[in-house]
């Protein structure tokens, strides 16, 4: 304990002058669990991963999953190839994550013993694997190589890994730096070859391809491979570091985790090239040094610290918050000066220090005591190296270089002493007083007045003779020569801030004036309206090819090229500032030094465009329970329309006060606004869509840009597909048109035995008024009208009641068995007159069945067939017989074949059988039984 | 020193033990100390008991500590605690050092040297990994080491309560002083 003290006591005295970037801290907690996160790397969609003792997680710093969980080992290392990200496993496994899932690459019982500590991805796809006792391991495809000791490594403990640009690797072993080719080791660079400490813990390449390697007893050195002699460069050590446990370089800058300093950033000094030592202070710390370090898309880096806190620190804002006891929040004034020094004005008085606020020797207080009550409210430095201090109500102050102190006021030529601003241009002055311009020339003022009251907020010359003047209720003027004052146009408003960009046009800004452009003698402006104006305005400044606007609600970046506004204050953490113009200034390097509540600030210009909207991404798609990939099209069932997306936003400066704007094409075109992070959709009906999602802070984009789709389709059930549809379809039309050409079938069967019944009807009439019949019929009247007239009479009553009875029945389909019988009586009596004893009728028909139906005529063609085919005499007189028989009527005659068979047609009993087979199924029969012929109707019951 | 408490050791140096040639030097005498200096209360204890492995050819050593049997507590009560409640000997018995001297020293040749042991430190079951300063001496008697190193008592697991917090340090340091000698009989 005894012995880290003094270490610990010269940190302190190093921290109380911390100069360091902007830091913010996210918690990457998966719901309540808390994870000890030991690595961390960004893929390329800019969400960030983390190697945990819970496995790996996934976040965009507001909200964090456990892509791949694990218990009883940790992720020992993790690497971003391409999409997916690599993981290796403290138990021996190596998993692919990505596109929604996880792959295992590997599993091997010797990176248990060895754990990985550190990976490289090629772009090829080969993956190097640095391990911990088992050396270095090659992986390509499923092919995989290892080289120890034997094949030339110093060592097989190896601690960390990095990728040269020739696609070589360098290890650092605890016997010094190996690099290693496709081949195998190909050079080794230990103590022997004059590297200052052989236990290399950790290792970066920088941008010109140098080795920075981090050790345990000599700090940081740089050893460039490519050089013809092994040399090395030590990164200055004024305070020992300790041993160093990772190092992440970026252009100009190495980053260092050390135990004993901490976090330390070394930055290339634009003035003099070397390395500038930055601490982090001593709370981001908190006795955790950062065990991984990465630097991200935007120039930031993160480290991680065995907690679930990850820290980000953007070096494009350099704070510096209080140094050698003097509190930089409360700075009135500042500048730079040729020699690189920023002067700044506090209560306490006027100071200049070099820009790199690391040496308290080298703060330099000008012995002038000022009045409290009358404070320096803008500083210049003219080219002849006087400083210039301008205050409000007691004149300004020259400070010349060889430290003399010259005072001027209204009595030695000023226009007045409360000044408001002062500029230089070479080596002339300008200020801006209450009551107008003065210009200081070769030891004289010249004076510019304005109209009205003359309140001149700031001036910005245009060269020694003229200047622009932002005036009060004025708008802009332009001054020059001896004492013109050219009003521009917009008179009547108020300006409070003007600056000059890169391309040397002049930009001012007042209350509700937006942003002004100043062309000639008029002005364009624009952003009246927008959030940036809606504060009290406290200056604009120029930064690369940007405009800078800083109110007392935050901060804003306005890019002309692109018409796009950033918002800056939470990357700057500020917000709701309260400071006074003029404390704003460029350097010569382009960074911008800003005095803010907070402290001093230093913005560079990241380099990177700044972007119109936040990226977003759908990071996991679901179905039910069921994750699909979100970067490739989905086609689901209709019973399986259940979806959820979970949204990230890649604004890691602020990551909780995104929102999201999300809408479902082919299902909802207006969107929706929420600040969660999973948007669901239930029972989707079958279509195509479209899920569209961006992220945004404060209000929504009005333009239609900026938007991450993911495009689906609900399939229809299989009885709605139009496949389906079409074959139902095809099949109605076929039922139809069978049914069509059944019906079309039995009308001509119908029509077929309607001509049937037309023909027996035409027959039995042909036959009933045959000429035999009638010549016989007439012969038997002549016959009786000579011998018998009264029974004469009663023949014609017969044959006219025949003839009635036949031309009633004919039409009818069918007729009762006891209308048949009466006509059957009837002929049968006809018959009797002309064969007497020669024919004999027996009818034997119970009167149950008499209501049964029959085919009209069919009884008495029967007795007509009988009599025609029959050769009836009185000897052997022909029988003819009616019975019933079940559900058929029997009518049976003798057979006595006459000599000379008659000229038969064969029709009537033909149609007969016909107009049964229409009518019933149950045939009608006929034929010889025992000698005799017999027909067997069937009787129809009659239907009510 | 018996064969026994030297067994488990001797499958680390397996490799190194079918070696012809190679010679393994065994702790003869080993004082290690720890001393807590918390405000309220500075305890200290030490432990004679410890038995370890040096492999000079390959620079490897193990050296093992029975926690159970330190003594110079300032109470037999402080003594409970410390086996029962902090380091749960019953559970994890042992502290152990593993690893390797990184600086290629010949530790035959007498002389006196400044090296780093690094390797898996591990004190309740608990593993880190160390490197720790160390003193070697290489003379007749044999190779003597001697140590001193931080054990941050969150590091390994051992959580105190709130009201000893006074008492008992976060950092505790400790000493090593050991012995090394040429084995007597060789396994």
């Amino acid at each position: 304990m005894m012995r880290t003290l003094p270490v610990l006591g010269a940190l302190l005295a190093i921290v109380a002058q911390a100069q360091f970037p902007q830091t913010s801290t996210l918690l990457l907690r998966p719901g309540l669990q808390e994870v000890e996160i030991n690595c961390i790397v960004q893929d390329a969609q800019g969400l960030l991963w983390a190697g945990s003792d819970a496995g790996l997680l996934r976040s965009d710093g507001a909200h964090t999953r456990v892509v791949f969980p694990v218990s009883g080992a940790r992720v020992s290392a993790v690497v971003a190839a391409g999409d997916d990200v690599l993981a290796a496993f403290s138990h021996g496994l190596l998993v692919r994550c990505g596109s929604g899932r996880c792959d295992t690459l590997l599993w091997d019982e010797a990176l248990r013993k060895a754990p990985v500590v550190g990976m490289h991805a090629d772009a090829d796809g080969t993956l190097w694997m640095a391990t911990y006792g088992a050396g270095l391991w090659q992986l390509k495809g499923e092919k995989l190589k290892r080289w120890g000791t034997r094949e030339g490594l110093p060592d097989e403990q190896l601690n960390d890994l990095a990728a040269l640009p020739d696609g070589r690797v360098v290890v650092a072993t605890d016997q010094g730096l190996a690099i290693c080719g496709r081949q195998g080791v190909e050079r080794v660079f230990g103590q022997a070859e004059g590297a200052p400490d052989n236990l290399v813990l950790a290792v970066a390449v920088d941008e010109l391809g140098r080795v920075v390697a981090g050790t345990d007893r000599q700090g940081v050195f740089i050893w460039d491979p490519q050089a013809q002699v092994n040399a090395v460069e030590l990164l200055e050590a004024t305070v020992p570091m300790g041993a160093v446990l990772k190092v992440a370089t970026q252009t100009g800058r190495i980053w260092v985790s050390s135990t004993a300093l901490g976090m330390v950033l070394h930055e290339k000094s634009a003035v003099h090239g070397r390395y500038e030592r930055y601490l982090a202070p001593a709370r981001l710390m908190a006795q955790r040094s950062a065990l991984d370090l990465f630097a991200d898309a935007d120039g930031a880096l993160w480290w991680c610290n065995g907690t679930d806190l990850v820290t980000r620190a953007d070096p494009a804002v350099l704070w510096v918050t209080d140094h050698e006891g003097l509190d930089l929040r409360g700075i009135s004034a500042l500048c730079m000066d040729p020699q690189e020094r920023i002067w700044f004005a506090t209560p306490k008085g006027i100071h200049h220090h070099p820009a790199a606020f690391l040496d308290a020797a080298q703060l330099t207080r000008v012995p002038l005591d000022l009045d409290p009550r009358r404070p320096v409210v803008s500083m210049a430095a003219t080219s002849d190296g006087t400083v210039w201090a301008a205050t409000f109500g007691n004149g300004v102050y020259a400070v010349r270089p060889n430290g003399s102190v010259q005072h001027f006021t209204s009595r030695d030529g000023l226009l007045n002493d409360n000044v408001l601003a002062v500029r230089s241009a070479g080596n002339v002055a300008w200020f801006g007083t209450l009551e107008g311009i003065s210009a200081y020339r070769n030891g004289r003022f010249t004076h510019y007045r304005p109209q009205g009251p003359g309140f001149v907020y700031d001036v910005l010359p245009l060269g020694p003779d003229s200047a622009y003047g932002a005036t009060d209720g004025n708008g802009l003027v332009l001054v020059h020569g001896a004492g013109v004052v050219e009003p521009l146009q917009a008179a009547g408003r108020t300006y409070y801030s003007m600056a000059r960009d890169a391309h040397g046009r002049t930009w001012a800004a007042g209350p509700g004036t937006g942003l002004c452009a100043v062309q000639g003698g008029s002005t364009a402006c624009i952003g009246a309206e927008h959030p940036a104006f809606s504060g009290d305005l406290f200056g604009i400044a120029a930064l690369s090819q940007r405009m800078l606007v800083f109110s007392d609600v935050g901060a804003w970046a306005y890019a002309p090229s692109s018409d796009t506004w950033t918002e800056l204050s939470a990357q700057l953490g500020i917000g709701g500032v309260k400071a006074g113009l003029n404390t704003l200034s460029n350097d010569r390097h382009g960074a911008l030094w800003v005095a803010m509540d907070k402290g001093l600030v230093r913005i560079q210009d990241a380099g990177t465009e700044p972007r119109s909207h936040i990226p977003t991404r759908i990071t996991d798609v679901h179905v039910g329970n069921e994750a699909v990939s979100p970067h490739s099209a989905l086609r689901t069932t209709h019973d399986r329309n259940d979806l959820s997306f979970q949204l990230a936003a890649i604004h890691f400066v602020d990551p909780a006060a995104v929102s999201f704007e999300y809408r479902l094409l082919g299902y909802d075109e207006r969107s929706q606004l929420t600040r969660e992070r999973q948007v669901r959709y239930a029972l989707l009906p079958p279509g195509s869509y479209r899920f569209q999602v961006r992220a945004f802070v404060g209000e929504p984009s009005a333009n239609s840009e900026g938007w991450t789709s993911f495009a689906f389709v609900v399939e229809a059930p299989w009885y709605l597909r139009r496949w389906v549809l079409a074959t139902g379809l095809v099949l109605l039309l076929l039922l139809t048109l069978l049914i069509v050409r059944q019906r079309e079938r039995r009308a001509a069967q119908r029509q077929r035995m309607e001509q049937e019944r037309v023909r027996f009807q035409l027959e039995a009439l042909r036959s009933q008024v045959d000429p035999h019949f009638l010549f016989n019929s007439f012969n038997t009247l002549v016959a009786l009208i000579e011998s018998d007239p009264s029974s004469a009479v009663g023949h014609v009553d017969r044959l006219s009641t025949f003839f009635r009875s036949i031309l009633q029945l004919r039409d009818k389909e069918l007729i009762a068995l006891r209308e048949e019988l009466q006509l059957l009586d009837t002929y049968f009596a006809l018959e009797k007159e002309r064969f007497g004893e020669a024919i004999e009728l027996d009818v034997e028909v119970p009167d149950a069945v008499l209501d049964r139906l029959v085919v009209p005529l069919c009884l008495q063609l029967l007795l007509e067939n009988a009599l025609k085919h029959n050769a009836a005499t009185r000897e052997r007189p022909l029988r003819i017989g009616v019975r019933v028989q079940g559900e058929q009527l029997v009518v049976t005659n003798d057979l006595l074949p006459r000599l000379s068979p008659p000229r038969s047609t064969g029709f009537g009993l033909h149609s007969i059988r016909q107009r049964y087979a229409a009518l019933t199924p149950v045939p009608m029969e006929a034929g010889q039984e025992e000698g005799r012929f017999v027909v067997r109707i069937p009787l129809i019951i009659a239907r009510s | 020193m018996s064969i026994r408490a030297i067994l488990p050791f001797a499958l680390l140096f397996s490799a190194s033990l079918f070696a012809q040639e190679r010679q393994l030097l065994a702790v003869q005498r080993a004082e290690v100390s720890f001393v807590s200096d918390a405000p309220m209360e500075r305890i200290a204890a030490s432990n004679s008991k410890a038995t370890g492995l040096l492999d000079p050819a390959a620079r490897q050593f193990a050296v093992k500590i029975p926690v159970a049997d330190f003594v110079g507590f300032n109470s037999p009560l402080q003594r409970e605690h410390f086996n029962e409640n902090y380091m749960a000997t019953a559970t994890w018995p042992d502290a152990t050092f593993q690893g390797r001297i990184i600086e290629a020293v010949d530790l035959t040749v007498p002389g006196e040297h400044s090296v780093r042991a690094k390797g898996a430190f591990t004190i309740r079951g608990v593993e880190r990994e160390r490197i720790v300063p160390c003193r070697v001496v290489v003379s007749s008697e044999g190779v003597r080491v001697t140590a001193t190193l931080d054990v941050a008592l969150e590091d390994h697991g051992i959580r105190i309560p709130r009201v000893v917090q006074q008492k008992i340090a976060a950092v505790v340091d400790v000493k090593v002083d050991a012995l090394f000698k040429l084995s007597a009989s060789k396994p």
